[in-house]
């Protein structure tokens, strides 16, 4: 993730909460993807 | 660019871990969580089957999934959810995250396509604006 992606996705209105949740979520993708795929 | 359906791709997708077969081969620990799972969808997936050879890692996975859950809305979870899997390559995981997002959450697959197309998932929430995010 760019600083450029970051600032588009908060001057979209995404808030510093829903970020860190973005974040959590693509940590979870990563281990369902990894255990289907080890 | 992948070719999906090469040997290539045939080979590496293939799960190297042994999957349970079913419920019943896995530990007793693990078998209400895979009972409520198998209630709720109609059957158990493969994933679930893995992770519940250790009930600890079943049971830590659920609780996170069901935290989750509740973040965000279910649209947008969608798009993080193929995003990543596309950038892993996770073919099981493009079609179920697919068949949820078009089936339950009225995604269509314009969107799904461009979910796909996008790594990391931020430029497309972006893109799509505050309005989608609940």
């Amino acid at each position: 993730v760019t600083d450029d992606d970051l600032s588009a996705v908060r001057e979209a209105g995404i808030t510093d909460k829903e970020i860190v949740e973005i974040v959590a979520l693509s940590a979870q993708f990563l281990l369902t993807n990894v255990a289907t795929r080890p | 660019m992948r070719l999906c359906g090469s040997t290539f791709e045939r080979i590496t997708l293939m799960a190297r871990l042994d999957i349970p077969d079913s419920v019943d081969e896995t530990p007793q620990a693990s078998h209400a969580i895979l009972e409520q799972i198998g209630k709720r969808l109609g059957f158990v997936p493969n994933l679930h089957r893995l992770m519940a050879v250790s009930p600890d890692v079943l049971s830590g996975f659920i609780a996170l999934q069901t935290a989750l859950d509740r973040t965000l809305d279910a649209r947008t979870r969608d798009t993080v959810a193929l995003t990543v899997s596309q950038a892993n390559g996770c073919n099981y995981c493009l079609g179920a995250h697919s068949y949820v997002a078009a089936k339950f959450n009225g995604t269509d697959a314009e969107e799904i396509a461009l979910a796909r197309e996008a790594s990391p998932p931020i430029p497309v929430i972006a893109r799509r604006g505050r309005s989608l995010v609940v």
